[in-house]
């Protein structure tokens, strides 16, 4: 029998940021097809009339939604390699994924010994991290959101049911707390990977205060960032990009042709080490201060909006 | 002992014969289908198209006009704002019910191999859980359902201000990306003493 664990403010922030969907502030002055209301469940195209509804409408029969809000991660710039840092985020993110695959049935206790690695891999020997990262947690969390995704998918269909009463179906389930905390730790040890370890806790920068400049240009602007960092310095936020910014930090990186055909959203993963460095997104306060690396990760989500992105392109050249 | 933050949502509550029809003209989602019992999210826009706040609304039941709005901390004064300004000649009164109700999330904390956690074990669970945990919390009043916008955000728990105080001292606190040391914790529905770090 399965036990709730009711989340805390931090936890509450981490499981937001995986699934990518932003709140409050977040989402507050933007167009909400930017934060993905309709991958969220928040819009009828059929209601009728509301405030606001000719944005809306215009938008997502003829237009093309260019920003997006991404979860991001947060790297300070400027800091040397730490590599024992880094051991001992790998040391907690791999007990973790131990205890989440295990069958135990209760968790008050300690990680039984034989779930930790006895030695550990350095950062030079973990090979290309998106691998990594790829195989370890989208098994366990990505896998059972699919079906939710194909189910989300038919917002293009004549016969859309109103979305009131959202019942999952029996093959998908709520991740637990530890396959959050796991994949969030995931998620920063492969961003560290890709810097070569990091040292230090740069704080946090302030929401709207830092702007994101890509390849020397604008391509967004912090919205939120996780009050606390990780012991590797890594910072959760949220960040509204580009997506012509963000394709170009995905992998694989888009080329200049599919840029040009329109092919704006990126592959699904990250991997910032293999990506030019032209391409990479920094973060700068405004008026001065700490610089960030900003590497955003996609959400489950944005797989099925890729696809009805390109079904919709299809079906408007049809026509 | 340290306690647990609660989920940093509150409540605003629509009460009226006109509470669905005047949401009707400001919500993104359909609030005439909304079915009792359930939740749906939705956004409210200002004229622009641009988004004021969101919230996830919740009735529940058909029987009293009442719905609750789960609108976040930082959108809540322009949330009774933006509501106040539209009322006009509407049946319905909006009031804040932050100083009754709370809000929680929670996830499953284990889930065996080859096992799933369904909702509505989770909700037995919750229930039982709130029902134990508090003698002033009655039963029609702790709201249970699952977050509207996707499953990995886990169920929503509306319950009265007491209750959420004992069940959250239940959990003691914890920093997400801190060490696994720290990570453990006991969980809502065991019997067995909880280890605090």
């Amino acid at each position: 029998m399965p036990h709730l664990h009711i989340l805390s403010q931090q936890e509450h922030y981490c499981s937001r940021w995986l699934a990518g969907v932003p709140e409050g502030i977040e989402a507050q002055g933007y167009m909400p097809l930017e934060w993905g209301v309709d991958y969220l469940n928040g819009v009828s195209f059929r209601k009728g009339c509301y405030l606001g509804q000719e944005l809306m409408a215009r938008t997502h029969f003829t237009g093309q939604v260019r920003k997006r809000a991404l979860p991001v991660l947060l790297l300070p710039g400027g800091h040397p390699p730490s590599p024992p840092l880094f051991a001992e985020t790998l040391l907690s993110q791999q007990a973790l994924l131990a205890t989440a695959t295990a069958s135990s049935s209760s968790l008050s206790g300690d990680v039984p010994e034989d779930n930790v690695p006895r030695s550990l891999p350095d950062a030079a020997g973990m090979g290309p991290p998106s691998a990594w990262q790829q195989a370890a947690t989208r098994g366990a969390l990505w896998e059972s959101h699919s079906a939710q995704e194909k189910r989300l998918q038919g917002r293009w269909q004549d016969d859309e049911s109103p979305p009131a009463a959202i019942k999952a179906p029996p093959s998908v389930r709520a991740p637990t707390v530890q396959e959050v905390r796991a994949a969030v730790h995931l998620a920063a040890a492969a961003a560290c990977a890709g810097e070569g370890g990091l040292r230090g806790k740069t704080p946090p920068p302030a929401p709207g205060a830092a702007l994101l400049t890509g390849a020397g240009r604008k391509a967004g602007r912090i919205l939120s960032s996780s009050p606390v960092a990780s012991p590797a310095g890594v910072t959760l936020g949220f960040a509204v990009l580009k997506l012509v910014h963000a394709g170009g930090v995905m992998q694989p990186p888009l080329t200049e042709a599919q840029r040009q055909g329109g092919e704006i959203y990126p592959a699904q993963g990250t991997c910032p080490a293999d990506c030019p460095d032209t391409d990479l997104l920094t973060a700068a306060m405004e008026g001065g201060g700490a610089s960030y690396r900003v590497t955003p990760w996609v959400p489950p989500h944005f797989a099925a909006l890729q696809a009805d992105e390109s079904q919709a392109q299809a079906q408007y050249n049809d026509r | 002992m340290t306690r647990a933050r609660l989920s940093d949502t509150l409540e605003h509550t629509c009460r009226g014969p006109d509470a669905r029809s005047f949401l009707q003209g400001y919500a993104t989602q359909d609030m005439e289908s909304a079915l009792p019992g359930s939740a749906s999210f939705t956004a409210f826009l200002n004229s622009k198209g641009r988004a004021v706040f969101e919230a996830c609304v919740f009735a529940p039941s058909q029987r009293d006009n009442t719905v609750f709005l789960d609108v976040h901390t930082d959108c809540l004064a322009t949330a009774m704002t933006h509501l106040r300004t539209y009322k006009l000649r509407a049946d319905v009164s909006v009031t804040d019910a932050s100083k009754k109700y709370t809000v929680l999330s929670a996830l499953p904390s284990d889930v065996a191999q080859g096992q799933t956690a369904d909702f509505a074990q989770m909700v037995q669970i919750a229930q039982a859980a709130a029902q134990g945990c508090s003698t002033q919390a009655r039963t029609e009043h702790i709201c249970i359902h699952q977050d509207p916008r996707s499953i990995l955000l886990g169920t929503k728990l509306v319950v009265p201000v007491e209750a959420a105080g004992t069940l959250c001292s239940h959990v003691p606190d914890a920093v997400c990306l801190a060490p696994t040391a720290n990570l453990h914790r006991g969980c809502l529905g065991s019997n067995a003493p909880l280890a605090h770090p």
